[in-house]
């Protein structure tokens, strides 16, 4: 078997140490704002306080006399560049509605003038010497109003581009069916139901911050906290109109993203004020900043008509959804179709229909946030598919087991929905979901706490309930990753690849693929990501993409180095290069005999076949194989108070191999643990003229450690077969079952269905008290 | 350092004072801004695994120990460590000497992004130095004030356990 | 941040720190447990007086009255070995609902008090007990049922004139039943919807009478008088706690003066003041 197929691992498959883990742990990892700058400028924004106004005029004549400020930018100052901030692939599938800094106000917290001072202090007095004359204008807040004939349209410029229909506040739309039969003619139950998700925000630890200045040959360097450095150079790269080549991004240590961060926010503001006063220049958001002006997660207005025969198999799947994208397209197009394409292909219809709308609001704009609106569509599936069991008295298990998708399967879905454009036909390959469910039930004991929770009388009730759940690895035939790695003569490797560690851990886990290529220990490679100037192109880190695209790169060019490293240790072993592994960092030869990788790479500098032996390549996938898992979840209703208490959660996760288990869990945990806070407590509250109300982490409800609940990760190991070494993504697909798991067993406790998390004491008592 | 008598009073002199604070051990003396916090104060003298979370009392990233007390910098005036003994996270271990608690985080896998880890060590410091021995609720109290959006915080737990378990063995004993 | 703050005092002793108050009056800005007390300092502020160092933190308790001094911490309250055996160890068990570890460990007794916010938990606790509050200018001792500190005058008074050194709860709470609860979104949250603290002094399967104190549902943590007379004399059973709690949910409502806001977390109040009242019967 060649390396590439190799089944059994030395470095991949195990709980190898994060390479950075140490560094983090100490304090000495640097994160953007790590590094002292001399002469660094404090840079900030003035936010509309209006959620829709004209902007009449600004005066900035006295902010720009408080002492120490050295430059105040209205959009009057810069290049008029209508563009996307959503750090997506060249074309961006999002609407061209954005200016750096806006003519119009069209949320509270839009950015209308940017200011760089001495000191925090006279840039805070700056922002408040600048006079903005407002025209207020009528903003609307509901999704559903937006679209009616009359509403106050938020985008009325000419110059933006890509939006569908600006008169009806639609950013973005799109429409697909097959359908083999009439619509519902074979259904036996019909289901027919509208859900609604909440605003949400991903609260990274780390608020959004950027570093610009100009290096010694006087280009500009940005430091930034990003998901997608090389994005980040070309947008603002064509919104300030600077040659491409006269920037450089660095992506230091990451504090989280989630999605967040894949938005190019701050770089061509902080840019734009070195450009303006020729110094080094920061803007960090406050944490206020982060909640109200950086981005969020989309709410959702779902429809759901679904039809099955007595027997269980699902005839049709009508889905309609209006995603809220507030002010600005970002991420419009893109997160809407995911609703529909991560999930309609999971239980195969015979007629299967999506109708996508995604609408400008006056509200702060989405993003991407983990799970891609694959958590939103979930959410009304999930449920969904338990209505349907009920009504067909078949259990909730049974029921799916016998609709989802399997190996060897394809779906129509795939073919239509794209992200943002048309998908790829593909089959499933690996699927682990009936391990899944199975190992799940067991460790959850399932039937135990089923049979237990049968006769319950009193005023807590518990009740169990399932999500089952797939997401995606990476977009298909779009998003390409590239790797290079060059050995030293010690038998070391560095590694420089533009995959973005976010803190995700894919340094270590690409670097664990190289070394499992190369039979070395992840410790010897030398990592360096994400620097435009050093290492080659990589979309970034975004759509579960980064461990199977990024991670196929690595593989590929370790690949290529591993043939030079065969040849040379030929020479010195006289063997044929076929005849040799490397394991233990030796070449060792058929006859037993063999060589340290150090006097491989001393031969190929200074004896024999003389060259740097240096690995290069890029991946494209042409697939993009789901990771499958199962989800369920115990909880205790308070019927006097409506509280709901989780009492224990299990999700199971086929992510295909894990590179490093320890991180796969990780990965899962967190994203169980966000979804789970999704389920019960967060929601960005706005008052009625659009100020969001609960802006900090103590009125924005997280789960602490005393809160998080009993919850528990098992790792379902399948083979992927156009993974590297088996791998699929793991790091969003578990923010998707905790909101449908949780309602299911809300319903299985008290016998109340809620359509509109979170699900507070207050609305589930209300439910309560409606059914009665 | 002035002990007996008390801390005395500080004046401004030139728009700054100047404060005497045991940092890490080492008497270190800084000027710093009236209204300043001791999280930026901490920050601009170079130690840098203070981190700013949210700037408001509520994220725990700013962690230090205060008379071996777990607190918040964002939360003080810089004046207010004055004579005190701050440790941050830089006085417990180096990348190439970590103290066991950052190695059992490393070793479990309880650092992702790692922002809110200094803060976690640092608490995980003063529990076991009070309670070399807690259960897994004594640790989830402890932690309950450094939020961490990456792990849901399983690993971390499993980190000040392990590291209890580590620290309380003899000298040289294996797990 | 811009402010004019001239000078840091840390005053060693309370008369010390006693002084400074009253010469600088609105001058000074006091500062204890490390809780940020204002995002913008005052303009009016020029020194800041860290009484981190006053010897006020004794927990003790003596013939007349349980004392608890004003920088002991939330932490130092739940781990105390006195307080987990007083009225059935309530103001241990209540000081630390929706907190954090941080919380617990730098916010102070004196400060979780003087800033009586509704989602504080140590104002419910000390009224139900009929605690009293006491402060010094100096010159002397003032004595106020905890109650006056609520009302805007105590509050101002404690602020300037007067420095809080003690809270005292009277001995015969000692004996007595108590429990509390609180709703919250969850456990660590400060803000909840309703908390309440029940103090009820029984004999013989009676209540003699008893003490209901309710916060969060409510701009300011207050007794509920006419629940409470409903309590006096009568045999300690779920129908009388049931009456008391349907008692507090009008008294609320009459209080809210029919706005709808917060109907839901009234209500609450009511469940939880009888759920309190029952596990109180139970003690």
């Amino acid at each position: 078997m060649s390396v590439s197929d190799k089944r059994e691992f030395t470095v991949v498959n195990h709980r190898v140490e994060k390479i950075d883990a140490l560094a983090l742990a100490c304090g000495t990892a640097q994160f953007t704002d790590d590094l002292d700058i001399r002469g660094l400028l404090t840079g900030r924004i003035l936010f509309s306080p209006h959620a829709h106004a004209r902007i009449k005029s600004i005066d900035t004549r006295a902010a720009k006399k408080v002492p120490g400020v050295l430059a105040v930018l209205t959009h009057e100052d810069l290049p008029r560049v209508r563009h996307t901030t959503a750090g997506q692939g060249y074309p961006e599938p999002s609407p061209y509605d954005t200016l750096v800094l806006s003519e119009k106000a069209r949320y509270v917290g839009d950015r209308i003038a940017a200011v760089a001072a001495e000191t925090p202090e006279a840039a805070e007095e700056a922002l408040s010497k600048i006079q903005v004359d407002y025209e207020v204008l009528p903003a609307v807040f509901d999704t559903m109003k937006a679209i009616q004939e009359g509403a106050p349209v938020i985008h009325d410029e000419a110059d933006s581009k890509n939006i569908p229909d600006a008169q009806h506040n639609i950013c973005a739309k799109f429409d697909f069916e097959v359908k083999e039969s009439e619509w519902f003619s074979e259904a036996e139950v019909v289901v027919d139901q509208w859900y609604k998700t909440q605003w949400a925000q991903h609260c990274a630890l780390e608020p959004h911050v950027t570093v610009t200045y100009f290096d010694g040959d006087g280009r500009l360097v940005i430091r930034t906290s990003t998901q997608v450095p090389f994005h980040a150079r070309r947008i603002t790269a064509r919104v300030l109109q600077l040659p491409l080549k006269s920037i450089r991004v660095i992506k230091p240590r990451i504090g989280g993203g989630f999605g967040s961060k894949q938005e190019v926010l701050l770089e061509p503001i902080c840019a734009a004020l070195t450009l303006a006063t020729k110094r080094p220049v920061k803007i960090e958001f406050s944490r206020k900043e982060t909640f109200v002006s950086s981005r969020t997660r989309h709410p959702f207005v779902l429809r759901l008509k679904t039809g099955a025969k007595k027997d269980g198999t699902i005839t049709d799947a009508h889905m309609e959804v209006y995603c809220d994208n507030g002010a600005y397209g970002a991420h419009s197009l893109t997160v809407m179709m995911c609703s529909g394409s991560h999930t309609l292909p999971m239980y195969q219809a015979k007629n299967s229909r999506f109708i996508g709308r995604s609408v400008y609001t006056n509200l702060p704009v989405g993003g991407a946030y983990r799970g891609f609106g694959a958590t939103q569509g979930f959410f009304a599936w999930e449920s969904q598919m338990d209505m349907m069991a009920e009504k067909l008295g078949l259990d909730p298990i049974e029921f799916r087991k016998k609709n989802y998708i399997r190996s060897g399967e394809g779906s129509p879905v795939f073919k239509a929905m794209g992200e943002g454009r048309e998908g790829i036909e593909q089959k499933i390959g690996s699927c682990g979901m009936d391990e899944c469910i199975s190992q799940g039930l067991a460790a959850f004991r399932w039937e135990e706490k089923k049979k237990r929770n049968a006769k319950q009388t009193g005023v807590k009730r518990r009740g169990v309930g399932c999500a089952c759940l797939m997401q995606g690895s990476g977009i298909p035939e779009v998003d390409m990753a590239a790797a290079f790695l060059k050995m030293n003569e010690d038998g070391s490797f560095n590694l420089h690849m533009g995959a973005t560690d976010l803190g995700t851990g894919s340094d270590t886990v690409l670097a664990q693929i190289a070394a499992e290529v190369l039979g070395v220990t992840a410790k010897d490679m030398i990592v360096l990501s994400s620097d435009t100037d050093l290492t080659p192109f990589d979309v970034g880190a975004y759509a579960s993409s980064t461990t199977f695209i990024s991670g196929n790169a690595v593989k590929k060019a370790a690949l290529h180095a591993r043939e030079q490293i065969l040849k040379i240790a030929a020479k010195i072993l006289d063997e044929k290069p076929e005849d040799i592994d490397l394991k233990d960092g030796k070449a060792v030869g058929r006859s037993g005999r063999s060589c340290a990788l150090a006097e491989v790479a001393n031969t190929a500098f200074y004896y024999h076949d003389q060259h740097q032996i240096m690995g290069v390549a890029s991946h494209i996938a042409q697939s993009s194989p789901p990771p499958f898992a199962a989800h369920f979840a115990e909880v205790e209703v308070d019927t006097e108070t409506g509280q709901v208490t989780i009492l224990d959660y299990v999700s199971t996760v086929d992510c295909g191999t894990a590179i490093n288990p320890a991180l796969a869990e990780g990965q899962n945990d967190g994203a169980v643990l966000n979804g789970l806070s999704y389920a019960l407590t967060e929601e960005m509250r706005f008052s009625p003229s659009g100020a969001m109300l609960n802006a900090s982490f103590r009125n924005y409800k997280i789960f602490s450690a005393a809160d998080a609940p009993p919850f528990k990760t098992i790792l379902i190991p399948t083979y992927e077969a156009d993974g590297p070494f088996g791998a699929k993504s793991v790091s969003e697909i578990g923010i998707n079952g905790p909101q449908p798991a949780i309602a299911n067993a809300i319903y299985n406790a008290v016998g109340v269905r809620l359509f509109n998390p979170p699900f507070t004491p207050e609305k589930v008592l209300a439910a309560i008290r409606a059914k009665k | 350092m002035p002990q007996k008598k008390g801390r005395g009073t500080l004046r401004v002199v030139d728009g700054k004072l100047d404060i005497l604070v045991n940092i890490n051990g080492k008497a270190v003396a800084m000027k710093v801004a009236p209204g300043e916090y001791l999280l930026d104060a901490l920050r601009r003298e170079g130690y840098k695994g203070v981190k700013k979370g949210c700037d408001g009392g509520d994220c725990g990233t700013c962690t230090i120990l205060l008379d071996d007390k777990p607190a918040l910098s964002c939360m003080m005036f810089a004046a207010q460590a004055h004579g005190r003994r701050v440790t941050t996270i830089e006085g417990l271990g180096t990348p190439n000497q970590p103290h066991p608690i950052q190695q059992a985080f490393a070793d479990v896998g309880a650092v992702q992004c790692g922002f809110c880890i200094p803060g976690m060590v640092l608490v995980t410091k003063a529990l076991l130095d009070e309670d070399p021995d807690p259960d897994e609720g004594a640790v989830r109290r402890a932690l309950d004030g450094n939020l961490c959006r990456c792990t849901g915080y399983v690993k971390q737990v499993e980190g000040a356990l392990l590291a209890a378990r580590r620290l309380r063995k003899p000298q040289g004993a294996k797990k | 941040m811009k402010n004019n703050i001239r000078q840091f005092c840390f005053p060693a002793s309370v008369s010390e720190a006693v002084g400074l108050m009253n010469r600088l009056k609105s001058k000074a800005l006091i500062v204890a447990g490390g809780t940020r007390l204002a995002r913008a300092i005052p303009p009016a502020v020029d020194t800041v007086v860290d009484i981190s160092d006053l010897p006020l933190k004794h927990i003790k308790a003596d013939k007349a009255w349980l004392r608890i001094g004003a920088l002991c911490t939330i932490d130092e309250m739940e781990k105390s070995p006195l307080l987990a055996r007083w009225a059935c160890g309530v103001i241990a068990k209540t000081a630390g609902f929706g907190s954090n570890s941080f919380s617990r460990g730098m916010g102070t007794m004196g400060g979780n008090v003087v800033r009586a916010h509704p989602y504080n938990n140590l104002p419910p606790l000390f009224l139900a007990l009929d605690a009293v509050v006491v402060g010094t200018d100096g010159r002397r001792e003032k004595v106020l049922p905890f109650a006056e500190l609520l009302k805007p005058e105590g509050m101002r008074e404690f602020g300037s004139r007067y420095l809080l050194t003690e809270v005292r709860v009277p001995a015969r709470t000692k004996k007595w039943a108590a429990a509390s609860e609180r709703l919250a979104l969850t456990k660590s949250d400060w803000e909840s919807y309703a908390s309440c603290v029940v103090v009820v002094d029984r004999k013989g399967g009676v209540c003699r009478g008893g003490a209901i104190a309710v916060s969060a549902v409510i701009p300011r943590a207050a007794r509920m008088a006419r629940a409470e007379a409903l309590l006096a004399g009568q045999p300690a059973t779920e129908a009388i706690a049931r009456k008391a709690a349907a008692a507090v949910v009008a008294e609320l409502e009459e209080l809210a003066a029919g706005s709808a806001a917060k109907a839901y977390a009234r209500e609450m109040a009511g469940v939880l003041v009888r759920r309190a009242l029952c596990e109180a019967f139970q003690a």
